[in-house]
């Protein structure tokens, strides 16, 4: 059963990293300033974006995409994508 | 209701969950890996845990156990008395750390009660229990009514009448306790600790025990419980809580407010002093345990239950089921009302891959049966998901295959339907009863009296005649108790043949009707002030006056079920609309598994009637006849007790009776009432008795006393019979005796054997000699006939406040009524 974007809201990290292994399909990833790796999954009928922190080797935020502009981020990404 | 009575009542239930595999199981495991556990050779996802943090598989706890075991032994057996291990204390250090009061261990929670309940109430003292205690409390609390403690019941989390109990209790006692759960363990509602704390500030003599065992652990900084949660234990409260659900450990603990009080406890508290203590590994365990509690490693656990916990919320509102449990505890309670749901639902469930657990009576009312589950930090998000789609998919599926609606359910627990309703189960229903056609009707004028009366052609009051007469006695009286509303139901096939034929009535009864004479004694005490005292509305398959079968079911007719379960719509739809408390379907034989289990199913848990008498197949011809087919004892109770005074009576049969006549034999039928507690029912009002009077198939006989003089002892008779001439029986269905001659002459013998050759010289072979007085009706030839009732209490309430009354030292029947399949 599906969940909003406001019930996954109500849920911690923890549990939001679960929903992703459950439900979740990943889509893209990029890189932030050196230091994160970031995935965009679908999950349900929204997207996320799940936050790993590379030099602490642990992921940081699981956040809905409230922007669809922030899509635009990936273009260069999706070489990642077919690498990974 | 008899102890033995109750029992048979829960055995039957239990027999039947565990002949349904879904009670009283056992795992096959070898190893437990995770939250699986393997029953019947099915792998299954275990819902029914209580221990929610899932520590029991923690490496860390594991390794103090054995820690401990190779420190101290498999055990350590002494008496705390004596001498404890080192672990006892420094487990208690820790934990009054982590209470902020001073703690006790005990062995088990239950335990814990009964040592401390005795120490802290007096005989001075009142407890007041809460309406879903657990039954670990009111097990404790009856070693304090034996001392004649005052104990009462109130209605669950009402603050309102609790506190108007402590207005009226608080003069008359030094202490009023009141005895709660934290966190309910069926429900999983919890205790308004808010208002309680309230009370405690604006009544100094109240307290406040309350036990928190499956809040231990989950809630609270330190994990310190639901209870104290957020706030110190008050002067005037003492807290019991369980190592042996979410701490994971087994044991227990009792937490006070002072060392004194605990102390107390811990010098006088029986099972402290003479019941073993916990066991080394238990108590290694536990000061791990206690460890993570204060070190805050519990926390993250803590966390995962409630995330675990609100996700399964959500997906059960998804799924639109029917959860009664708060959001916050880890016990969830699917409202299904009928216990044949509930077994399909938890089969279909377990075949899916997951375990759950039934609620059903005593443990809650039996029609407001459910499935209960629990949550665990070891559950993942999958397998929630996985479960409580697996439940929504065949709750609603059982629903269309037994014709339920869902707002059936939600109306049977008194909550509204917060989801959008569907016509599919109406629709549905009206097709499956098409091909049966039925009369409803509120008066026997409208009922085919050739048909009716062929279908109880074996039954002695339950002819047209006979319910001509209840009709017009029991309506348009002045007291409402006299007023009853006649129901009537036939069935028939599609082929016009008739397949149930039935009455029912709605009367108000008294709550202890079936209950033990010593309750009833003490409730007719105060009906003297208030005659509606412990009374409630009852619909009765029958009358509250009529014996024998009161339903025609032909069971060789391919749609009897149907047609029953027609009757137990209508049923419902009676209950609904005269708000009625009791439905009490009577008169069944008692060996009839066939009825037992769809009864059962149907919600309706069974009962042993009172015995019934019958004296049956009559062949003498006169009294020496008789006299000599009895065996040699009860021949000489004949001679004593009949012979002996026979000439001083004389047996009269009138053909009409004068008011005042009327008038004398209804005061000798008063005599008896006010003597018979056995079942305790309303008098019945004059008007009843004066169409009897003037019934043909009703007789009235009367007994005048002679001396040996032949002078007449009384100008009226001494005893009177009121009896109704059946068509294939002789009914003895009323009895009046004048006290006053009865040791002597024994009136009431005489008019037994006078009422048995009355019958016989009508030509009846059988006569049916109603209930009560068993040795007497037995003395004449009579035998037993077992019968059996099946009986649906809307609220436990009642049956637990008269449970409340039966104090160990006065009567037989000190059984806790509740909670007797263990949770």
């Amino acid at each position: 059963m599906e969940l909003t974007k406001e019930e996954f809201c109500l849920f911690n990290l923890k549990s939001k990293l679960q929903f992703v292994e459950k439900d979740g399909l990943f889509l893209f990833r990029r890189v932030s300033g050196d230091q994160f790796l970031i995935s965009l999954y679908k999950i349900y009928d929204f997207y996320i974006e799940v936050t790993y922190d590379i030099p602490r080797f642990k992921t940081t935020r699981v956040d809905p995409v409230v922007n669809i502009k922030i899509i635009e981020l990936y273009s260069y990404n999706e070489i990642l994508r077919k690498s990974s | 209701m008899s102890q033995k009575s109750f029992i048979d009542t829960v055995d039957h239930i239990s027999t039947h969950a565990k002949k349904e595999k879904i009670a009283h199981l056992s795992t096959q495991d070898k190893k437990l890996i995770g939250n699986y556990i393997t029953i019947n050779e099915t792998k299954l996802v275990n819902f029914g845990s209580c221990s929610y943090l899932g520590l029991e598989f923690n490496h860390e706890i594991r390794e103090a156990a054995k820690e401990a075991i190779d420190a101290y032994g498999t055990q350590f057996s002494s008496s705390r008395a004596y001498v404890s291990p080192i672990y006892y204390q420094s487990l208690e250090e820790k934990l009054s750390k982590i209470f902020n009061a001073p703690t006790i261990v005990t062995p088990t929670t239950t335990l814990g009660h009964s040592a401390a309940i005795p120490v802290l109430v007096t005989k001075d003292d009142a407890i007041i229990l809460d309406h879903q205690v657990h039954s670990s409390v009111q097990t404790a609390v009856n070693l304090v009514k034996a001392k004649n403690v005052h104990v009462e019941l109130v209605r669950h989390n009402r603050m309102d009448l609790l506190e108007a109990k402590i207005i009226e209790l608080r003069a008359n006692y030094k202490n009023i306790w009141y005895m709660a759960d934290g966190i309910y363990s069926m429900y999983g509602d919890m205790a308004p600790l808010d208002e309680i704390y309230a009370l405690l500030d604006k009544y100094d003599n109240f307290n406040f025990y309350v036990d928190d065992a499956h809040g231990m652990s989950c809630f609270g900084d330190k994990g310190q419980g639901y209870v104290l949660a957020d706030r110190n234990i008050h002067a005037r409260m003492v807290v019991a809580t369980s190592f042996a659900k979410a701490f994971a450990t087994g044991g227990g603990a009792l937490i006070f407010p002072t060392a004194e009080m605990a102390q107390k406890v811990r010098n006088c508290g029986g099972p402290l002093i003479t019941s073993g203590p916990m066991q080394p590994s238990a108590l290694g365990a536990a000061n791990r345990v206690a460890d993570m509690h204060l070190s805050g490693e519990i926390k993250p656990y803590q966390e995962d239950l409630q995330q675990n916990i609100m996700y399964t919320n959500l997906m059960l509102k998804k799924h639109k089921l029917p959860n009664l449990a708060e959001e916050k505890t880890a016990i969830f309670f699917i409202a299904v009302s009928l216990p044949k749901i509930a077994y399909k639902l938890i089969d279909r469930v377990k075949q899916d891959g997951f375990f759950l657990n039934l609620g059903i009576f005593p443990a809650v009312p039996i029609k407001n049966t459910g499935v209960r589950f629990t949550i665990t930090s070891l559950h993942t998000f999958a397998q929630i998901d996985a479960m409580v789609a697996s439940m929504a998919l065949h709750y609603y599926e059982i629903l269309e295959e037994e014709n339920i609606e869902i707002e059936s359910i939600y109306k049977a627990f008194k909550i509204s339907n917060p989801f959008e309703q569907t016509i599919n189960n109406k629709v549905e229903s009206i097709i499956k009863y098409s091909a049966l056609s039925h009369q409803y009707t509120q008066s026997i004028h409208d009922v085919d009296t050739a048909e009716w009366n062929n279908a109880f052609k074996n039954q002695a009051c339950i002819d047209t005649n006979a319910l001509n007469v209840l009709e017009e006695s029991f309506s348009s009286n002045e007291s409402a108790i006299n007023n009853w509303d006649f129901h009537y139901l036939l069935v028939h096939d599609p082929e016009n043949k008739l397949i149930l034929a039935t009455y029912l009535t709605v009367s108000t009864s008294k709550d202890d009707m079936l209950f033990d004479r010593q309750i009833s004694r003490e409730i007719e005490e105060k009906r003297e002030k208030d005659p509606y005292y412990m009374t409630s509305k009852t619909l009765s398959l029958g009358s509250p006056v009529s014996e024998g079968k009161h339903l025609f079911i032909d069971t060789s007719s391919p749609y009897w079920k149907e047609a029953l379960d027609l009757l137990f719509r209508k049923i419902g739809e009676i209950q609904e609309g005269s708000d009625i408390a009791t439905t009490i379907l009577r008169d069944f034989e008692t060996s009839d598994e066939q009825f037992d289990d769809y009864f059962l199913n149907n919600g309706y848990f069974k009962y042993q009637m009172p015995n019934n008498l019958k004296l049956k197949n009559i062949s003498w011809e006169d009294q020496d006849e008789f006299y000599q087919e009895l065996s040699k004892k009860k021949k000489g109770h004949f001679r004593r007790n009949i012979i002996k005074h026979s000439s001083n009576y004389e047996l009269v049969v009138k053909d009409s009776y004068s008011n005042k006549e009327i008038e004398a034999a209804y005061q000798l039928y008063l005599n008896v009432k006010q003597k018979s507690l056995e079942i305790n029912t309303f008098t019945l009002p004059l008007s009843y008795f004066k169409n009897i009077a003037i019934n043909n198939k009703w007789e009235i006989l009367s007994l005048y006393l002679f001396d040996s003089n032949g002078k007449k002892l009384s100008h009226d008779p001494v005893a009177v019979g009121f009896c109704y001439k059946g068509n294939v029986n002789y009914s003895f269905a009323m009895v009046g005796v004048d006290y006053s001659f009865n040791a002597e002459f024994s009136c009431y013998r005489q008019m037994l054997w006078q009422v048995i050759r009355r019958a016989q010289a009508l030509g009846f072979k059988n006569v049916d000699m109603g209930y009560t007085s068993e040795i007497e009706k037995r003395h004449f030839g009579a035998k037993v006939v077992e019968t059996c009732a099946y009986m649906q209490i809307k609220d436990n309430y009642t049956l637990e406040a008269l449970g409340t009354m039966t104090t160990t030292n006065k009567s037989e029947d000190g059984v806790n009524k509740r909670r007797i399949l263990s949770i």
